[in-house]
């Protein structure tokens, strides 16, 4: 963290907007310095650090964070001394914590005596417990009190208006949040709020309302659309013939089975052959479920399920597809059967986007109409068994034709594939949009059934009322009631009728900071009591568990009172881990924390890398979320991010990394054993690739990313105007570790590299998308052995993964439970970490410590913590 | 800033703006001797993604579709690429050797986003988050954007914003956080000439008390939470301030008709009709100027790498998608199919330059007090450097045209095109980005 705090002073190009931006980013600074405080409370000494403090850190330190150099961007000199009420107290916690486990002075510069080193830690440590104690006397420190983020406002929608929705479908309307120095994304100082967001959200809010609570006389027509296609001979090559589709208003019979279907080798997702194309016609709304009925049965007797992949495809950008669904074909040959999904259309075509034609080609003449279908795919894609052991050899296959490496999913030429099932396809029906009762029970929540239903003001405000707790999450009170009434009433003058008017005055709620931010009444603060009230804890505690509002059950809980009794607290926590809900957690928590929005950016050199496809990308991705789910699920320790004995992987990604007889394409636990060189979080090929360019493995920023994601302990930005030339032509023909040490040698780099770059290089051993390796080969070297020995900054020599996992478990046991505390906590508070939390955090770390690092437990710790239970 | 002999902005504080349009055409006829110092000044701004066709000099395509012109300043000649800018030669100005230095580095493929800002791509915040700085049309559009109906015209194929590092947005607010960009024809006629009706005026008002409910639900708040979270809370506060003076400027607006138009104008046209829908887009824009309805416009005509719709523009040249064509050039008629593409952006833009030159502003062609700005930030297979530019019009700003102008990139940077560009738009700045100077050849 050293550094990042002082990011301001650091950034020297002057820049037309900087001096604002900064100035608004400094408020939140500010804040801290202009907290007044009470009559009476102790007051900084001063005294001491002049007379004595000062004097030994000039003498020892101020050579290299002073006046002369400011290594690492840090100044003593410069700090302010008076803890309770400067601008420093941050650092002055780190810079305690670095003398106190002697990372400074270093090794080779003159030390502490005994006496000095007595001095300035004592002073430091009164210090700071004064400062602590008076700012949690205070609001000095960053408080929780924020907004939603994207995700979560989403989520919000889902579950108060009880329909289908995801961030992708208000992609364009709300701007990504950006993440903290932590990672996170739910830091309540970062969330900014722009003119932009509050059109958007009302207008957001709008038409999620108009989802859920569409007019009753809107009763959309439903459709079936069926393809016959048991006769293929008549279909021209894989492709629909639009004659095959009919389109009635009533479930139309299922044709017999006594003439096949067509048949489906073995497919791939991103390439294109073998996928077969069903239209779905063109007056599917944009909202609403349908259903997706095909009749399937495997090929031939194989006795692996048929995996059948059901994608969107957009005419318009044909090589593109959004996957809908998966789903195993068991049925035998001759015996097919009908294999159902519903999906919400809103959900369909993400990526590529619904067919822009279908509104336009009305006509049946129109020369549109072709292209007005939408379609729907259908492909085998059950992965063909590897039986290669270590297959990362890409660049043997160079210019021989295909091989193994290359398939997503192509068929092997050393065949066993009549051990692969093929897919029979003879009918597939589309119908909606289809909705359980009419209206939905989604209109039903809102338009609550009343005995009022008669008088249309009566109902409107009862209507209000009950939407407005459930979407504050706290009962709401009369005064707040008619304003929101009144606003209602001014709509329903102006549009034309009861429901809409309802609607548009509910999108207000909607939009109201009370809706939208997560609230903490501070006024409600008596005596020292902070902790939260029941309704904000269950808030609190459904953003941190489900990324969402608390439901019916936690609102009730908190109603009563009982959310507040510890043993209650601690088995809601049970039942929450346990709701489907928690994968949000487990998603946005591992997502954020291990910075995996890097692979949305990558770009891997397919030349280079002809193993890396679409299949291997999207399990890549997967797998870290997979395995903090299970650790997660299972209660495991957190060493197992370490090492650990198992992975989660599916066929592709097994195949990624040399495992064999791994079979399907859902990711599960799988065993491993040493020569697999996986297991943990540092060998998952996600981390290995965001950390790398696309081309090569990149020692110094996996180095960075284990320092801050693993270590919790960021290395401080470069120093300006130091590059690195990587096309300096003394560094050509240099191995990547030789080139690094030639980086190393230049002095405004050796202090941050010698703590960055060891880690990175003992992961030379795996490539740019995470693959084994022993040799490295590159344009302008020939083949050399990998070398990933190397000697840590605090001395310690290791060698590759295995000892580096080792040398983790063993020096750094605490250092890594301590960060993870740190990250669950941060996640869990939704703002940064302060000195003045240091007590609660220490306390929680023994607590962890004493159920052997232990995930969920760690969960349950933390949400039964003061530090969680208080504002 | 030159000194004018009427302070127009002065001026329509002075009467409100509820009589900004017809005495603004009074001012104009009245004072035509004064007209090119008094007259608005307009700004528009075009990107492409992801580069030009630029043949070696011994291919054969060199002569025939090497983007940039063929000769020195003051003699050259356009290829087929630039042919449709033959008309304006005298009235525009082709760059080269221009770049932004931060993006030298990267691969060219996110590059739209600073394109307008010169800033660095990995520019980040305090927090470590990526972020920007603001876009010349934005500053522009601080001095000038309270004296039109729209403060300015932010567009682009894909719309919206995108993400930092796939921008579907070249405009960056005054702190640097993106705009959402228009897409849709539809909405932008909307905006521009659709006469507010009864129910519209009803609207706005009831948007207003949405706003003021809000705020009611603020005062609230305000009550309950402590000191830093109502600095906080301020962030929303100030939000719905800033929709709250949009909604009164419409307001302010509402009661004068807005222009109207002859021009045809296919308001439903897609991506899909590649050719036809870049043209409405231009088309909106002159006809936004002509009207005065704003004086700065932004339109990014496609997203980087091949990663939005607008990819699908190449259907405009006859081909399926643009991107593909700059990694197809080492194939049959690569380099001339990559031309053909440009081209067509070429001629699209010179469309839109005979539009402003055949429209009057007082007794000068509209052309002559609009800036226009055209160009990519990325070259040759899309690398980040040698940006291919044209900058036209604005004559009466001082530009001086009919020019090559090549420079050094280790010399010049981008930021010193971009400082020279807004100081003769009239606004007061001495640096923009990391710009050293201002380019003496063009003004």
């Amino acid at each position: 963290m050293l550094g990042r705090l002082r990011n301001i002073s650091f950034i020297n190009v002057v820049r037309v907007c900087f001096v604002i931006k900064m100035f608004v980013l400094s408020l939140i600074f500010i804040t801290y310095s202009t907290e007044e405080s009470n009559a009476g409370e102790p007051s900084a000494d001063l005294k001491t650090y002049r007379s004595k403090v000062q004097p030994i850190l000039k003498k020892l330190c101020y050579d290299c964070h002073g006046l002369k150099k400011a290594k690492a961007d840090l100044r003593l000199d410069q700090l302010d001394p008076d803890l309770l009420r400067g601008k420093d107290p941050e650092m002055w916690r780190e810079i305690l914590d670095i003398i106190n486990v002697e990372e400074m002075p270093p090794k080779k510069a003159t030390q502490f005596e005994t006496q000095e080193r007595r001095t300035v830690i004592d002073w430091l440590t009164l210090e700071l417990k004064k400062a602590s104690k008076a700012i949690n006397g205070g609001f000095g420190k960053q408080t929780s009190f924020r907004r939603l983020t994207k995700y979560e406002f989403v989520n919000t929608l889902v579950d108060l208006l009880d329909i289908t929705l995801s961030v992708a479908n208000v992609k364009d309307d709300l701007p990504d949040e950006i993440s903290s120095p932590e990672g996170f994304k739910n830091n309540s100082k970062l969330l900014f709020l722009s003119p932009d967001h509050i059109t958007s959200y009302k207008e957001i809010a709008l038409k999620a309302l108009k989802i859920a609570a569409p007019k009753q006389t809107d009763m959309p027509q439903k459709y079936w659309y069926s393809t016959d296609v048991r006769y293929p001979d008549q279909i021209k090559g894989p492709r629909f013939n639009s004659l095959n589709l009919e389109k009635q208003t009533t479930q139309p019979k299922l044709p017999s089975t006594d003439v096949k279907g067509v048949t489906m080798p073995l497919g791939t997702i991103e390439g294109r052959p073998s996928s077969f194309k069903f239209p779905i016609g063109r007056d599917l709304p944009d909202y609403g479920k349908i259903r997706i009925r095909i009749r399937a049965s495997k090929g031939n007797a194989s006795t692996r399920p048929a995996r059948m992949l059901i994608a969107f495809e957009n005419p318009i950008q044909k090589r593109k597809h959004d996957p809908i669904a998966e789903i195993d074909v068991t049925a035998p040959p001759n015996n097919p059967e009908i294999y159902e999904i519903e999906v919400d259309l809103s959900q369909i075509g993400l990526l590529i986007g619904r067919n822009v034609y279908r509104k336009l080609a009305r006509e049946e003449s129109s020369k549109l109409r072709l292209k007005s279908f939408e379609i729907i795919t259908v492909s085998n894609i059950t992965f063909p068994l590897s039986k290669q052991r270590n297959n990362v050899k890409s660049k043997k296959g160079k210019g021989k034709g295909k091989t193994v490496e290359k398939s997503g999913g192509e068929k092997e030429k050393s065949g066993n594939s009549s051990l692969m099932p093929s897919l029979i396809v003879d009918y597939v029906e589309v119908v909606g949009p289809i909705y359980d009762q009419w209206p939905p029970q989604s209109y039903k929540n809102i338009f609550i059934s009343s005995e009022n239903k008669g008088d249309e003001s009566v109902y409107a405000k009862e209507i209000i009322a009950n939407f407005m707790s459930k979407a504050y999450r706290r009962p709401v009170e009369a005064g707040e009631v008619d304003k929101m009434f009144s606003y209602y009433k001014e709509a329903r003058e102006i549009q034309k009728d009861f429901h809409e008017s309802v609607v548009e005055a509910l999108s207000v709620v909607l939009a109201c900071p009370d809706f939208l931010y997560l609230v903490e009444d501070k006024m409600a603060v008596s005596n020292g009591n902070s902790l939260l009230s029941s309704y904000e804890l269950a808030s609190r505690l459904s953003y941190f568990l489900w990324c969402g509002p608390p439901d019916e059950k936690l609102l009730e809980l908190a109603k009563t009172g009982k959310l507040t009794d510890v043993s209650k607290l601690s088995s809601e926590v049970d039942r929450m881990l346990n709701d489907p809900k928690s994968q949000r957690f487990s998603e946005q928590f591992s997502y954020q924390w291990l910075g995996l929005n890097l692979l949305d950016i990558l770009c891997v050199d397919k030349k280079v890398h002809g193993a890396f496809d679409a299949k291997l990308e999207s399990s890549m991705a997967k797998e870290p979320v997979a395995f903090f789910n299970q650790v997660l699920k299972e209660n495991l320790s957190v060493m197992n991010f370490i090492e650990s004995d198992f992975v989660m992987v599916d066929e592709r990604l097994a195949k990624h990394y040399g495992i064999d007889g791994v079979v399907g394409n859902d990711l599960h636990k799988v065993k491993i054993s040493p020569q697999h060189h996986r297991g943990g979080i540092l060998t998952q090929a996600a981390f290995l690739a965001a950390c790398s360019n696309g081309v090569d493995s990149h020692p110094i920023k996996r180095g960075i990313w284990l320092l801050e994601r693993v270590l919790d302990d960021p290395p401080p930005p470069p120093p300006a105007a130091v590059s690195f030339d990587e096309e300096d032509p003394s560094l050509i023909g240099l191995t990547l570790k030789q080139k690094m040490e030639v980086h190393r040698k230049k002095e405004a780099c050796i202090d941050c590299h010698m703590k960055i770059d060891p880690w990175g290089i003992a992961l030379e051993s795996y490539s740019a998308i995470g693959g084994w390796r022993t040799r490295i080969s590159r344009k302008d070297i020939k083949s050399v052995k990998i070398d990933s020995s190397v000697k840590l900054s605090d001395g310690n020599q290791i060698d590759g993964i295995d000892s580096l996992k080792k040398y983790l478990l063993t020096e750094k046991k605490e250092k890594f439970a301590k960060a993870i505390v740190n990250k669950v906590c941060t996640f869990a508070l939704g703002r940064s970490l302060h000195f003045s939390d240091r007590e609660e955090i220490d306390q929680i770390f023994s607590s962890f410590k004493k159920v052997e690092y232990k995930l969920s437990d760690l969960i349950k710790i933390v949400v039964l913590s003061k530090l969680f239970r208080s504002k | 800033m030159k000194k004018f002999k009427i302070d127009r902005r002065y001026f329509l504080k002075g009467v409100g703006a509820t009589l900004a349009l017809p005495m603004l055409n009074i001012m104009a006829e009245g004072n035509l001797k004064n007209n090119k110092l008094s007259a608005p000044k307009r700004l528009a701004c075009f990107f492409f993604p992801d580069g030009v066709s630029m043949p070696p000099e011994n291919d054969p395509a060199h002569k025939e579709w090497n983007w940039f012109p063929i000769g020195d300043r003051k003699n050259y000649k356009f290829t087929n690429t630039l042919r449709g800018m033959e008309p304006f030669k005298d009235v525009s100005t082709v760059l080269s050797g221009l770049s932004n230095p931060f993006g030298r580095k990267t691969n060219g493929h996110n590059s739209a986003g600073v394109f307008l800002t010169a800033a660095d791509q990995e520019l980040k915040d305090s927090s470590g988050a990526m972020t920007n700085t603001v876009s010349i049309d934005q500053l522009f559009a601080q001095l000038v954007g309270d004296q039109t109906r729209i403060s300015s015209l932010v567009m682009s194929t894909d719309g919206g914003v995108g993400l930092p590092t796939a921008s579907r947005t070249m405009s960056y607010d005054i702190v640097g956080r993106p705009i959402f960009a228009e897409s849709s024809p539809r909405r932008l006629f909307k905006r521009l000439f659709e006469q507010a009706d009864a129910e519209e005026i009803k609207l706005l008002k009831l948007k207003k008390s949405a706003l003021d409910t809000m705020l009611d639900n603020i005062r609230m708040l305000q009550k309950k939470i402590g000191k830093v979270d109502k600095e906080r809370l301020d962030h929303y506060l100030q939000a719905v301030r800033e929709v709250e003076k949009r909604i009164q400027k419409a307001e302010n607006w509402i009661k004068i008709p807005k222009p109207t138009t002859t021009h045809e104008i296919n308001k439903d046209v897609t991506y899909v009709d590649a050719k036809e829908y870049v043209r409405t887009m231009y088309d909106l824009i002159w006809l936004a100027f002509q009207s005065d309805s704003t004086r700065v416009a932004t339109y990014q005509i496609g997203q980087e790498n091949a990663s939005g719709v607008s990819d699908l523009l190449g259907m405009a040249a006859g081909f399926r998608r643009a991107h593909a064509l700059t990694h197809q050039t080492k194939e049959k008629d690569g380099w001339k199919n990559l031309g053909l593409y440009n081209q067509f952006l070429a001629d699209e833009f010179a469309n839109f330059l005979k539009n402003l030159n055949a429209s009057k502003d007082g007794l000068d062609p509209l052309l002559d007090n609009t800036l226009c700005y055209f160009g990519s930030g990325t070259s040759k297979y899309h690398t980040p450097k040698n940006f291919p530019l044209i900058l036209a019009g604005g004559k009466n700003m001082g530009f001086k045209h009919g020019q090559f102008l090549k420079y050094d990139e280790n010399k010049t940077t981008i930021s010193d095109l971009y400082l020279t560009m807004i100081q003769q738009l009239g606004v007061k700045a001495d640096k923009f980005g990391i710009s050293t100077g201002t380019l003496s050849e063009l003004v």
